[in-house]
């Protein structure tokens, strides 16, 4: 074989070379097209969807929720006070007061699966104020650890049943003796067979004695050491946890530096009961909770001449019940978004004090619930107070005050 | 004598056998029953939100916020970390 020849067979096994390595090409070409079309016909759909959730879920996004309440409505009453037999009518509206209008945003932000923060601000007439702002640690399954500023495990009401949207009447029962105070508590969950059991506890700065007796509901800046201890036991004895029990009791010292009450020690007990049960079509709502509160014998500075002192026995009570009706098995839209309910409450104050007195509260609703948290409802309530007679400190003319109101309100959780 | 030490000794193990019947009583009832743990998610939803509220309707939020609405949830109900979990699965399982 000659040069010539030698060349011409390389130039013939290149060009058979060149045509396997394009024809291959074409065949990588279209075996890739084969796979991307079936990328598209099968998987696109699934990869955009999980592109949009992926684009949603940013950590700061998904981990902080902002839900919260408001409420707004109005009141028109007649209040009529008697004074010694004398009769005066004074008839008021509002657009907004503090059982009419509300705004709650309630921030929470959860970081991984163990840590809580729960910030809750509040306006309404009054001003500008914090409901909450708190963080829990969820230490074991059946146990959370919580500080900073929280609502009080006294009874049920303040910490399950208050909020404007879950409230059956347009206002809270009186008399509710506790609020939120600083500390830290403990709090969970155990099943106990069929049954189910909740602890809550807490150590705080504690209530204050003012110099009439009265006890201040929330002490935000505690001036003596003692701190106060609060706690609350519940039971669900049935295992479809309609009915909860629950037994309640706080203790303290409440002088608050105040010397004249250094040995000035509380004791708050609650007994409270809730039973919700649909009985086809009625959906049943009772609610009742029970407050005592008891200070330590002291002596108070008599008003009328403060060289002098007097004392009273300082044992106050509180207490209400409900009832809701609500027909949510009927097949009717409206209907079955009806709700009626009936509220009975009193409270009385320590005979013989300066704020002593029985006050009752008796009020009827009726409910319209847009959705599971919108409602509209129509309250109409009577108080009627009657102060104690006590010559010695000033009190000597006997009071009856009658308020007839009626209240129209909107309120969502947002 | 002797017959005082004996009864003193019969109320001894009288005490420890009653103390160790109550906890193996105590221990045996807070086992979770069987009704309570075959619970499913939605019957738990059902019953435990209307204690206080109407039921949810499972839209309302994302999955990722009903995790964290059912921790808040579980601060103020006081609902069993297993329950809390079945119920946020049932809401999470819902909104897709």
């Amino acid at each position: 074989m000659n040069v010539k020849s030698w060349i011409f067979e390389i130039m013939k096994m290149k060009k058979l070379l060149f045509t396997m390595a394009f024809a291959g090409m074409l065949l990588f070409e279209a075996t890739a097209q084969q796979t991307v079309v079936k990328i598209d016909t099968t998987t696109e759909t699934r990869i955009s969807k999980l592109e949009k959730q992926v684009s949603l879920s940013k950590p700061g996004i998904s981990r902080l929720v902002i839900v919260g309440l408001t409420t707004f409505g109005y009141e028109s009453d007649r209040t009529t006070t008697n004074t010694a037999g004398v009769n005066q009518t004074v008839k008021t509206s509002a657009m907004g007061n503090a059982d009419n209008y509300e705004f709650s945003p309630m921030f929470l932000f959860r970081q991984g699966k163990k840590v809580l923060l729960e910030f809750e601000p509040s306006f309404n007439n009054d001003g500008l104020s914090v409901n909450w702002a708190n963080i829990s640690y969820f230490a074991l399954p059946n146990m959370i650890v919580r500080g900073g500023y929280f609502t009080l495990p006294f009874g049920m009401y303040n910490k399950k049943l208050a909020a404007g949207w879950i409230n059956k009447m347009a206002t809270d029962p009186i008399g509710l003796p506790t609020g939120s105070d600083y500390g830290v508590g403990a709090s969970g969950g155990l099943h106990l067979g069929s049954m189910k059991w909740n602890y809550d506890v807490s150590v705080t700065n504690g209530l204050a004695l003012m110099a009439n007796g009265q006890l201040q509901s929330i002490n935000l800046n505690s001036a003596s050491r003692s701190k106060a201890f609060t706690g609350r036991l519940g039971i669900l004895p049935f295992s479809n946890n309609s009915l909860e029990m629950g037994v309640s009791g706080m203790t303290g010292n409440v002088a608050n530096g105040n010397t004249q009450f250094q040995n000035a020690q509380s004791y708050l007990y609650a007994f409270d009961f809730n039973y919700v049960k649909n009985f086809n079509p009625i959906q049943l709502n009772f609610k009742s909770q029970y407050n005592v509160t008891d200070i330590s014998s002291q002596n108070y500075v008599n008003p009328v001449d403060t060289t002098k002192q007097y004392t009273f026995s300082n044992h106050t009570t509180s207490g209400y019940a409900q009832l809701a009706i609500r027909p949510i098995g009927l097949q009717n839209k409206i209907l079955k978004n009806v709700e009626f309910a009936f509220r009975c409450a009193n409270f009385i104050t320590p005979d013989r004090s300066s704020f002593g007195g029985k006050t009752t509260q008796i009020d009827y609703g009726v409910n319209y619930w847009i959705n599971w948290r919108t409602v509209v409802r129509v309250t109409y309530e009577m108080m009627d107070f009657k102060n104690s007679i006590n010559a010695d400190i000033g009190n000597n003319t006997l009071t009856e005050t009658k308020k007839n109101a009626l209240h129209i309100q909107f309120s969502i959780q947002l | 004598m002797m017959k005082q030490l004996r009864n003193q000794s019969k109320h001894k193990i009288i005490v420890i056998i009653v103390f160790i019947a109550g906890i193996i009583i105590s221990v045996e009832s807070c086992k979770v029953s069987q009704k309570v743990a075959s619970k499913s998610g939605a019957q738990l939803w059902s019953e435990n939100c209307q204690h206080c509220h109407n039921t949810p309707d499972p839209t309302s939020f994302s999955g990722d916020q009903w995790e964290t609405i059912g921790m808040h949830m579980q601060t103020r109900a006081l609902i069993t970390e297993s329950e809390r979990n079945k119920i946020v699965e049932f809401l999470k399982q819902s909104v897709q």
